[in-house]
């Protein structure tokens, strides 16, 4: 079976880095290299978290590149509440000992396309700042993205940014303009579907006993779920982790075609996801949304995943 | 137990007439006004509104409003109940004429007399209502809550995320949310799983052909066969006189008026509310069906009984 090749472009960030957890392990997907945004941290945070995870899972061999350290017009605006000082505080990562490629996001972003003899998926999980700058500067690759599998927006009232927007839009809502009018195809996995995909605090035992990758996961669901408890919810949203669960076994989600703009100058409503669920405007459908999960298989796919680390072994030696 | 003391605020279009036909049996109206709204002439919200009450039957004066919204900005065309908003029906002779006082300050005067329990039921766009709050302030004190029809709690009817009555005239909603009066939204979301099949309308008409059950199949008629059959005031009157036939949840709701794809949307806001807002919008999300239709039904069957 021919591996889906996919460059991840995200801001670990503690869903971030269960979403490269979860890639790295899975056989239908060939990780090209990762690409770090400014987003749930600064970017030499997020970048060096993203070094730390591969780190950890022994995999010095996966290419990350950094990105801009900062939004295209907005200011810099970071979620440590959620994540932390460091962006991945709770568990201790081994320093990263590989180097980070010399050029930047973008410019790794457009050499892996070029290279490539098949049309590859982005899959930000983060601002879409460098997914919007590579559209900018290299028009001529635009074919040659598949398509570009998200984690952000919202369409119906769910937030996680200031007013109706959610985080990832909200830090950079010019960006993502430019990715949804792009006409590549979009999968939207926003916080209608991934507020809903966790692991529950129940559950958080079994991922203990699915070894060192699987205690990983739990300690990062621990820090990062100190929130959720604290609001009252049942686990921790695993916002990040949907997209690359999407690719791995699309069934799992329910989707729905429709148009999404950018809202970019509201009051209340600025880096909202403005989704035409019932078509009422008649402009055409540029976004598949994710509106549910099958929550517990997708628990099960992440729980495999930390066990298969176990059989292949986590060594970079 | 007595019945809630409100005042009706229309703008004439025919889901008024199912909202007034209920609360004259389950509410104590105490007047009518009347706005514009979203019909395309004005005048026709002024003739039908007062026809409306006549067939409703409701003995109160009528008031008239404003026939512009607070700003001169365009509104959503109008696509309901035909081009004159009452699906082409010929209604009674008025019962009563137009008062001379105007709108605000009918509101005013019955909020005063009803000692903090008036109920201002709203099936249109605010308009009327933010007047009354422009001009006296102290009106939001007097007032128990504003029961109203519009907005939504996901998606919209006039764009992707705005309902009419709030993209007709946003910058109303916004005065009335802003007022710090207690709020029970009655959206398009409730709307959608409010409404009926062809079948559900058959159910309440009952083959029936007195006046009330012929116009409620007009109302039906009137929309193109893959719109949603719903009528939004019907529901609100519902929901205050038998909440227990309808859930609820609170929010704290934000009136978007400065952006181009959502003004008017309905922002509830979760985490990032600023402190000291409470969660003073009660929210309509789903309603029981049948009690719905058997509600309608058996009051349409009183009306055509007496008639």
């Amino acid at each position: 079976m021919n591996k889906i090749p996919i460059l991840m472009d995200c801001d670990p960030g503690h869903d971030d880095a269960i979403a490269i957890i979860l890639a790295l392990s899975s056989e239908k997907l060939n990780v090209l290299g990762i690409t770090t945004a400014c987003g749930n941290q600064t970017i030499e945070k997020t970048t060096k978290n993203a070094q730390g995870i591969c780190e950890f899972l022994g995999r010095r061999d996966i290419p990350i590149a950094k990105g801009r350290n900062a939004p295209l017009l907005t200011p810099v605006y970071t979620a440590g509440i959620a994540h932390g000082e460091s962006g991945l505080d709770g568990p201790k990562l081994p320093e990263p000992k590989a180097p980070l490629q010399e050029e930047s996001a973008v410019v790794f972003l457009a050499k892996k396309l070029a290279e490539s003899t098949e049309p590859v998926v982005l899959v930000p999980t983060g601002p879409l700042t460098n997914i919007a700058t590579l559209i900018l500067c290299y028009p001529q690759l635009i074919p040659k993205i598949d398509k570009i599998v998200l984690m952000g927006g919202s369409v119906v009232s769910g937030c996680s940014g200031r007013g109706a927007s959610e985080f990832n839009i909200m830090v950079d809502p010019y960006a993502a303009d430019i990715v949804y009018t792009s006409g590549i195809p979009i999968v939207m996995m926003g916080l209608d579907v991934t507020n809903f995909t966790t692991i529950g605090f129940d559950e958080k035992r079994k991922f203990r006993n699915a070894g060192r990758v699987g205690t990983l996961v739990a300690d990062l669901t621990d820090y990062f779920g100190r929130g959720f408890e604290m609001v009252g919810w049942c686990g921790v949203p695993i916002h990040d982790a949907c997209t690359i669960a999407y690719l791995i076994d699309s069934s799992l989600f329910t989707m729905k075609e429709m148009n999404v703009r950018i809202d970019l100058n509201g009051e209340f409503t600025m880096g909202s996801t403005v989704g035409d669920y019932y078509g009422v405007e008649g402009q055409e459908t540029n976004a598949l949304v994710g509106l549910a999960s099958d929550r517990e298989r997708f628990v099960n796919l992440l729980l495999e995943a930390c066990a298969g680390y176990e059989k292949g072994g986590c060594s970079n030696e | 137990m007595s019945k809630i003391p409100v005042l009706i605020d229309t703008d004439g279009q025919m889901d008024s007439l199912w909202g007034m036909i209920l609360a004259k049996h389950f509410l104590d109206v105490k007047a009518v006004t009347v706005c514009a709204g979203k019909n395309d002439n004005p005048e026709h919200s002024f003739d039908n509104a007062a026809g409306f009450a006549a067939m409703a039957g409701l003995d109160c004066t009528i008031s008239a409003g404003s026939r512009r919204t607070v700003l001169s900005k365009r509104k959503p065309p109008q696509k309901k109940f035909l081009p004159d908003g009452k699906c082409g029906l010929k209604l009674p002779s008025p019962g009563r004429a137009y008062e001379e006082l105007p709108a605000w300050d009918r509101i005013y005067e019955e909020a005063k007399a009803a000692q903090g329990e008036l109920v201002l039921l709203c099936f249109g766009p605010m308009t009327n209502l933010a007047i009354t709050i422009f001009k006296y302030p102290e009106v939001c004190q007097m007032i128990k809550k504003v029961a109203f029809v519009g907005g939504s709690y996901d998606y919209g009817d006039a764009s992707a995320v705005v309902e009419v009555n709030m993209a007709t005239d946003p910058e109303a909603a916004r005065a009335v949310f802003q007022s710090g009066i207690r709020m029970e939204m009655y959206g398009y979301n409730a709307e959608l799983k409010s409404a009926f099949t062809n079948a559900e309308t058959g159910r309440i008409v009952d083959g029936a052909n007195g006046p009330y059950t012929t116009a409620f199949a007009m109302s039906g008629m009137s929309h193109k066969p893959d719109e949603p059959i719903y009528y939004g005031p019907a529901l609100a009157v519902m929901g205050l006189s038998m909440p227990e036939n309808m859930t609820f949840e609170r929010h704290n709701i934000f009136i978007e008026t400065k952006s181009d794809i959502c003004r008017g949307r309905v922002v509830p806001l979760t985490m990032y509310t600023p402190l000291g807002y409470a969660k003073d919008t009660k929210v309509a999300m789903d309603l029981d069906k049948e009690a719905y239709i058997s509600l309608l039904k058996e009051t349409l069957a009183s009306y055509e009984a007496i008639d």
